[in-house]
Order: structure tokens, then C-alpha cells, then sequence
């Protein structure tokens, strides 16, 4: 989906209900640089009702579980791996009233530690957004009413960098098994260099005439390591041998250009057999 | 970062001015409008989870695929992951008095639908969900609260939070 229909779908499709609430926050992943220490993020309220905004920061970064799904980490205690920005990103205003239809820039700004070394550190943004009082609907003081708000806290990648970086991925133990009507494609990547890889991972089942079958296509984001899960849709597609491509390469259309590092596409196949029975 | 002719509330407007080749008789002038459009992700709270009135001794449940379950929709990034988590009261407040809540169910889609997407149970452990091709994500709660026989008349309220991870 393009930005421009995702933004129209989301001033237009949300419903604005009486007790809609909740933020727009863009971007969804905030980049800082070290010659200027700054950056900002827009927030929007698009619903009816005002929202009390709290912004802070925290240190985590992605990671999988061994089920393939993506897991937020979240370390008490942390290595020279681990870089943290956390400690040193402040926001302004950090707790503001955001009416509907308003619009506040939020600055971000740095003060990292004299002597920071070349590198890329890391950080979460987390901005919570809380209506008012709940509407219980027929209030009547005789009886017993009960009503539950609902509350939303949006977690988001943080990324200062300093210095000249490099990334890379390296891509092995791609493993595919078939589950009901998807092919669940599994593989391991480690980050080379010295910024987290940000890119997408694309996958093409081609069978034996050579056509494309299926496909699809994900961002992904290798802080250090990961053994993420894909699916990719089979429905339909008669029993027999296969062969799965997967690429991975550093476009992303979600991200400013000029914040992509970019690397050589890393490219890698293997066979699959579909079975008759799935 | 794609440039679109378009004004947006989520923007940075560039404006460039230029003039024309001047010919015999007019002058003319263009600008060019300029939005750079950033992808944003919008989680909104859209429905509270409403019990109305539920009588003492009498359990009263929303499930979250009925149509009074609390909603969430969520707009990001299509086909990203994103972790939601929740933050879920154990009691109801009206006042000093206290009701018990539990029994938590929830639901999820990439469409606005309770059918034909995952059901799951809300807690602080990692529900973990996709976005569609289309970037969007639907995620609805229901609950059970169990007023015994002599719970006092009164408003119990709540919150209940949902944390998305992207």
C-alpha cells in the first residue's frame, strides 16, 4: 500500500466513534544523527475526543522466539552488543493533552555521553494515549454498572547514529514445511557490521515449468540476530517439487531513502516438495 | 521517501518557486506544491468494553466476537509483525468497592471482522499479530465479571491497555 493511501485510510477509514481514541505517531522508526542531535515525530489525534499523551523511552530491540515470532527484547543487564540510547533521548513535551484533530510535534532531542564512540545506538519510544472518564452506557445509581476503558500504548524503534556505518545480513538454515494452505519458510540471519540491517525479505516459489507460483514479500529489521517465520499463501497449487528462492535486499518504501544503509542483495534457494495431502 | 502532489496532516512541505521562459506578451510563474507523506502507525481505541447493568449473582460475559466486545484497530506497515500485549485490571473500581473481573477472551483479524481471524486470550504474554498487505489489524477483548449475590449498586470502571510493539 502506498504511504499516501495509508495515510488517506487513516484519516478516513477510522471510525469516529464517541469513544474513539487513541494517536497517529509518525514516522513509525525515528532516525537521529549525531551532527545534529535532533529530530521530531508528529502526532494526530484523529478521533472525536481529546487524549492524554505520556511519551519515554527504553532500551529494546527485535528479536525472535523459537517459534519464529517476533519478540520485543528487553535486557536488565547489557553487553558492547547491546547499545543503548535509551539513557540519553529525551522528548518534548512529554506528557501533553492532544485535542481532536490536532496536530503536535514532539522534539527529540540527544545528549549522549562526551567520547561516544562511532556506532549505532539504540532505543524504544513508547507513547501511551488514554481518553477520558469511561461512558457506561444507562448509568443508573440503583444498580450495578460496569464499563471498561480501553487504553493504547505504541511501542517504536529509535536509532541514533554516529559515524560512517555499515550493514550487511547473512542468510542460512532456510527450512520450509507446508501448514493447511501456507508454506511456512524459516531462516536464520545475523547482522554483519555495525548498524542494525533494516530491509525486506521476499520469497518466490517457482515450480517446475519455472513459473512463479507464489510469493511474498516482508520487511524485516536484524538488530543482531534472528530466526524469524514467514508464510506464503499455497492454496490451490497441485502437489510436486518447487523451488523456493528467498532475497533479501535494503529497499523499504516505509523508510526515508537517505536512512537505508544499503547492501548487496543476499540471495538463497532450496527445494520443497508440496504433498498431496495438507 | 516517496514525493506525492498532495497536502496531508502528517507532512513536510518543501515549496519551490520557478519562473517560466517569459514569451512576447505574458509572463508567467509556477510553483510546485511538495508533500513529503511519512508512514505513520495509528492504534485507536474504538469501542469501550460496556457491560451496562448486570444484576448481583448473575455473571455477565461479552465474548470478543460480540458485537458489544472492546475494539482496537491498528494501522501500520503492510505484512510487518507487531506484538500486542495488555495490561488488565483483576478487579473494577466504583469507589471503595471492588468487582471481579476475569475470564478474559480476545480476537484478532486483519480484517473488521470477528470471523475468520485468530482467536487468543489477552494478558501480558506476547500475542503476536501481522499487519495485512493493507497495513491493518483488528484486535477485540471480551470479558466475564461475577458480582456476587451482595456486591453494592454502584459504576465500576477500568482500564484496560493494549501495548503494540512495532
Amino acid at each position: 500500500m502506498t504511504r499516501l493511501a495509508a495515510l488517506a485510510s487513516l484519516t478516513i477509514g477510522v471510525p469516529l466513534g464517541l469513544h474513539a481514541q487513541g494517536v497517529m505517531i509518525a514516522p513509525h522508526q525515528v532516525f537521529m544523527d549525531h551532527r545534529t542531535r535532533s529530530t521530531s515525530m508528529t502526532l494526530y489525534n484523529p478521533n472525536s475526543t481529546p487524549a492524554e499523551i505520556t511519551i519515554t523511552t527504553f532500551f529494546g530491540y527485535p528479536g525472535t522466539d523459537s517459534t519464529g515470532e517476533f519478540e520485543l527484547r528487553t535486557p536488565e543487564s547489557r553487553d558492547s552488543t547491546q547499545p543503548s540510547a535509551a539513557e540519553w533521548i529525551e522528548a518534548f513535551p512529554r506528557r501533553l493533552t492532544l485535542y481532536p484533530q490536532e496536530k503536535q510535534i514532539i522534539r527529540l532531542l540527544a545528549r549522549p555521553p562526551a567520547g561516544l564512540a562511532d556506532g549505532e545506538y539504540w532505543s524504544r519510544i513508547a507513547v501511551s494515549a488514554k481518553g477520558g472518564a469511561v461512558a457506561v452506557a444507562g448509568i443508573d445509581t440503583t444498580k450495578i454498572n460496569v464499563g471498561l476503558n480501553l487504553e493504547v500504548r505504541t511501542i517504536l524503534p529509535l536509532q541514533y547514529r554516529k559515524g560512517r556505518l555499515q550493514t550487511g545480513v547473512t542468510l542460512s538454515d532456510i527450512s520450509a514445511k507446508t501448514i493447511g494452505d501456507s508454506l511456512e519458510v524459516r531462516g536464520k540471519f545475523v547482522r554483519q557490521g555495525s548498524a542494525a540491517f533494516l530491509g525486506t525479505v521476499r520469497g518466490t516459489l517457482v515450480n517446475d515449468a519455472g513459473q512463479i507460483v507464489a510469493r511474498f514479500s516482508n520487511p524485516i529489521a536484524v538488530y543482531l540476530d534472528i530466526a524469524p517465520r514467514f508464510r506464503c499463501g499455497i492454496a490451490g497449487l497441485p502437489p510436486g517439487r518447487y523451488v523456493l528462492h528467498v532475497e533479501v535486499t535494503s529497499d523499504r518504501e516505509d523508510l526515508p531513502a537517505e536512512s537505508v544503509l544499503p547492501i548487496k542483495p543476499v540471495r538463497d534457494s532450496i527445494a520443497v516438495v508440496l504433498p498431496s495431502e495438507r | 521517501m516517496r514525493i506525492v502532489p498532495a497536502v496531508s496532516a502528517v507532512m513536510a512541505l518543501g515549496l519551490s518557486l520557478g519562473a517560466s521562459t517569459a514569451s512576447a506578451q505574458t509572463n508567467t510563474a509556477n510553483i510546485t506544491a511538495r508533500a513529503v507523506v511519512q508512514a505513520p502507525i495509528n492504534v485507536t481505541a474504538n469501542q469501550n468494553l460496556d457491560f451496562g447493568n448486570v444484576f448481583p449473582g448473575v455473571n455477565a460475559t461479552i465474548a470478543a466476537t460480540a458485537a458489544a466486545a472492546g475494539s482496537f484497530s491498528i494501522t501500520g506497515q503492510a505484512s510487518a509483525p507487531a506484538k500486542m500485549t495488555f495490561t488488565l485490571p483483576p478487579t473494577l473500581a466504583s469507589g471503595v468497592n471492588t468487582l471481579t473481573i476475569g475470564t478474559w477472551t480476545g480476537y484478532w483479524n486483519t480484517i473488521n471482522s470477528q470471523v475468520g481471524g485468530t482467536a487468543f486470550i489477552p494478558s501480558a504474554a506476547v500475542t503476536p499479530g501481522t499487519f495485512s498487505a493493507t497495513g491493518n489489524m483488528f484486535t477485540f477483548v471480551g470479558a466475564t465479571v461475577t458480582p456476587p449475590s451482595n456486591q453494592p449498586a454502584g459504576t465500576y470502571t477500568g482500564s484496560v491497555t493494549l501495548t503494540v510493539t512495532y
